[in-house]
């Protein structure tokens, strides 16, 4: 679906040939991919709802934008102090822990430097606690709650 | 009207960029760089593509620079890490300043 969509933008135009070729080069690109890349079917590795992933890139974007005007401070008065703090989550499967750790690099002022099963290493730039459960609260906010919804 | 809105979000885009780069320059630690750097490319990148986008209105142009947004989301956090994650490896201090 998603790729079908991808194929008509990128011709520009929504004749009836580009329209019947779409669906049949995005399923076999599908296949393709499953075969060769992940050896598994695509819909039990990869699938969530579509209406949730738009839900949940909205309240990352909001994250990012409170999290991209606390660091100004910092910038201005040119004073920082960045420190690892290990943090822990409640997350199972690969994605969802893959989704979380996406997320955390993505808001400014913190990376994420490696991630073991459920524990994640993650670079802060202005640590408040070193409390490992206090910072995952912090950290972590309400994003893992929306990644618990959907898998 | 949109001209006026969209020159408006794209100045807020271009001086979050332009607060990103005073901080590269003020800080003299890798990581304080890192963790600013992100900053420039996350915040002032969506912004300005967002601005760009109603600017233009709804076209196959928009669609385009959307994708354009999304494989940026997905790949610029998997950049971030493994130049970080390769800097904490190889042995690089924290420091305070």
């Amino acid at each position: 679906m998603i790729f079908t969509i991808f194929w008509i933008v990128l011709f520009e135009r929504a004749t009836p040939f580009i329209l019947f070729t779409a669906p049949l080069i995005s399923i076999f690109s599908i296949k393709i991919s499953e075969k060769f890349l992940l050896k598994d079917s695509f819909y039990e590795l990869y699938y969530f709802n579509i209406f949730w992933l738009i839900k949940y890139s909205f309240y990352l974007i909001i994250e990012i934008y409170k999290s991209g005007l606390s660091i100004i401070p910092n910038i201005i008065t040119g004073h920082s102090n960045p420190d690892i703090v290990e943090i822990y989550t409640d997350l199972d499967s690969n994605l969802q822990v893959a989704l979380l750790a996406n997320s955390i690099t993505l808001t400014p002022g913190t990376i994420t430097m490696d991630v073991h099963g459920q524990r994640l290493k993650v670079l802060w730039m202005d640590p408040k606690t070193k409390n490992a459960t206090m910072a995952g609260i912090m950290i972590k906010g309400r994003l893992e709650k929306l990644l618990k919804e959907v898998l | 009207m949109r001209d006026l809105i969209s020159g408006i979000i794209i100045f807020i885009g271009i001086s979050f960029v332009g607060l990103g780069i005073i901080g590269i320059y003020r800080f003299n630690n890798f990581y304080s760089r890192a963790l600013i750097a992100s900053k420039v490319d996350t915040v002032g990148y969506i912004t300005i593509i967002l601005g760009v986008m109603i600017r233009h209105g709804f076209s196959y142009f928009t669609m385009k620079v959307f994708f354009i947004l999304l494989i940026t989301l997905i790949i610029n956090p998997l950049i971030t890490h493994s130049v970080v994650r390769s800097a904490f490896i190889s042995g690089y201090k924290l420091r305070k300043e």
